[in-house]
């Protein structure tokens, strides 16, 4: 018997995800005429507050896009409030990738030298994280930073820090950042009441993203060991046999290697992309597939978490396709080449 | 012509005018040899400056993938990226052809594209980095042949002046010379004859 708080958790995700702009609504906003055209259609709904406090003169892709992540942070966050225990933790889990973003960009930001500052950051509420992000952003050096995480579950990071200036590198700092990330997500699938959706989905999400990086490095030519750092452990469907064939395989020979691991019907689509070695292509494909593969699960699971997983993952895509579109007006880009990336 | 008309007739004048035109034909020739050479090195870059166009297709690959990152992942990210990019160094160095200095630019150190964990990002930095290896050669080699072609200008320049002008000039006058100096020995050849005559 399921529990009201979960029921109500569940009708407020079928709720909010009326919310979202449909596939008709980003075709008339890539056809607007301009960015001022752009903003017209896009003040209304959730963005209406938002982007109408904007002031005409201030309007530009970078502050739209300062715009669009605020307000999928807000959306984000909006389910914990709602979220009965245990479900409450593995979504607060879920949602600290913006968080990690943070983390990621102050630390890239302190491992070079470079100047960071507030504004550079995601905007996250006051209570929703215990890191000191301002104290990170006056740290001194990156070891002054990692220090102030020492009470928090990315303290291990430390620990990358000489390999990371070994490679000259941050991929050791950000695949460790990533790996804890998933890890804590993981942890908590165990008590939820539709674990084995759950486990599959986020199973799935790694195993992608495992794969992405795995072939886009390999298109890049990346060193093995660099590669090797990037994968998030414990895989699901891939096995460690599966990655090291991949990194050791010859550019030429990829779609034949991926064709023997779980997931050789996905070179079918991205076939193309790695003889071209376009990353930005795999990476695109890639998210279809991910997306694709999350609809379908919201489809089986619409009464579960499985519709909410795909719901915070919705979000975030049209987050994502509301900041290319604004980017592209700005620069006047043709339709066809917005497309390549929605 | 005036430089006829300041001219004395004499026979010393006359032998400074055949070295002078001697010397000056010498020159030309070096200079004939100058511009030949020049004319080489031109036609020599100028097959090399083909790499104008795959420079050009490289920039337009970059900056579509740039297009691209920036839709993708916003301008946060990207600047934040961008930031990071270590300065490529370069070596000026020198060459002399033919009286010129023909600049030399080499990559002392590259940019490392192996720096970005986003992997959108490392092909980018790939990607600008081959356009800035291609823009600095094109740079060098479009450097190389304007100063060759301004030379070649000015010397093509003197060798066509000494050939049209200076050199005509100077054997007209050498022709003037020779011409005063047998009219002149044939009037004191008559003048002897009459004197003698008489």
């Amino acid at each position: 018997m399921r529990s009201a708080a979960y029921i109500y958790l569940i009708t407020r995700a079928h709720g909010l995800s009326t919310h979202l702009l449909s596939a008709d609504d980003f075709r008339s906003l890539m056809r607007s005429r301009d960015l001022d055209a752009f903003v017209e259609a896009i003040s209304r709904g959730d963005y209406a507050e938002k982007v109408g406090l904007l002031p005409r003169e201030k309007v530009s892709a970078k502050e739209l896009n300062r715009v669009f992540s605020e307000i999928y942070v807000d959306r984000l966050l909006y389910l914990l409030k709602v979220a009965p225990q245990p479900i409450n933790k593995f979504l607060d889990a879920y949602t600290r990738k913006v968080e990690v973003e943070n983390i990621k960009r102050i630390l890239i930001s302190k491992f070079y030298g470079l100047t960071i500052t507030q504004e550079d950051l995601i905007t996250l509420p006051r209570t929703y994280s215990v890191i000191n992000f301002q104290a990170m952003l006056e740290a001194e050096s990156i070891e002054d930073a990692i220090s102030l995480l020492v009470y928090t579950k990315y303290k291990g990071v430390g620990n990358y820090i000489s390999i990371a200036r070994e490679s000259d590198s941050t991929i050791p700092l950000e695949a460790y950042l990533d790996k804890v990330y998933f890890q804590n997500v993981s942890k908590y699938i165990e008590g939820l009441p539709d674990k084995g959706i759950v486990r599959n989905i986020i199973g799935f999400e790694v195993d992608i993203r495992n794969l992405y990086f795995v072939l886009a490095y390999k298109l890049l030519e990346t060193p093995s060991n660099l590669i090797e750092k990037s994968i998030i452990r414990p895989l699901y469907r891939l096995t460690d046999e599966h990655i090291s064939s991949i990194i050791r395989a010859r550019k030429d020979v990829l779609v034949d290697t991926l064709g023997s691991t779980p997931y050789g019907w996905v070179s079918n689509f991205i076939s193309d992309a790695l003889e071209r070695g376009s990353i930005e292509d795999l990476e695109h494909k890639l998210n279809v597939i991910l997306y694709n593969f999350l609809k379908s699960m919201s489809t089986r699971n619409a009464l579960g978490l499985g519709y909410v997983l795909w719901y915070l993952n919705a979000i975030y895509y049209e987050y994502r396709n509301l900041t290319a579109i604004a980017f592209a007006k700005e620069l006047n880009l043709a339709e066809e080449e917005v497309s390549l990336v929605l | 012509m005036s430089f006829i008309s300041g001219v004395s007739a004499s026979p010393g004048v006359l032998l400074a005018l055949r070295e002078q035109l001697n010397f000056i034909v010498k020159g030309k020739e070096i200079l004939e040899m100058k511009r030949d050479r020049l004319a080489g090195e031109i036609n020599r870059l100028l097959g090399e400056i083909r790499i104008r166009d795959e420079m050009e297709s490289r920039l337009r690959d970059a900056y579509k993938l740039l297009v691209q990152v920036l839709m993708r992942k916003g301008m946060k990210n990207l600047a934040t990226a961008a930031k990071s990019v270590d300065y490529m160094d370069l070596e000026f160095s020198t060459e002399m052809v033919m009286g010129i200095n023909l600049v030399r630019l080499n990559i002392k150190r590259e940019i490392k594209s192996t720096v970005y964990y986003d992997p959108l990002l490392q092909a980018l930095a790939k990607k600008l980095n081959e356009a800035f290896r291609y823009m600095i050669k094109t740079a060098e080699i479009e450097n190389n042949i304007e100063m060759l072609a301004y030379e070649l200008m000015g010397t093509a320049r003197k060798v066509n002046s000494l050939e049209k002008i200076v050199i005509p000039q100077y054997r007209e006058t050498i022709r003037y010379v020779e011409e005063r100096l047998m009219e002149d020995a044939l009037s004191e050849f008559v003048r002897t004859k009459h004197i003698v005559g008489r």
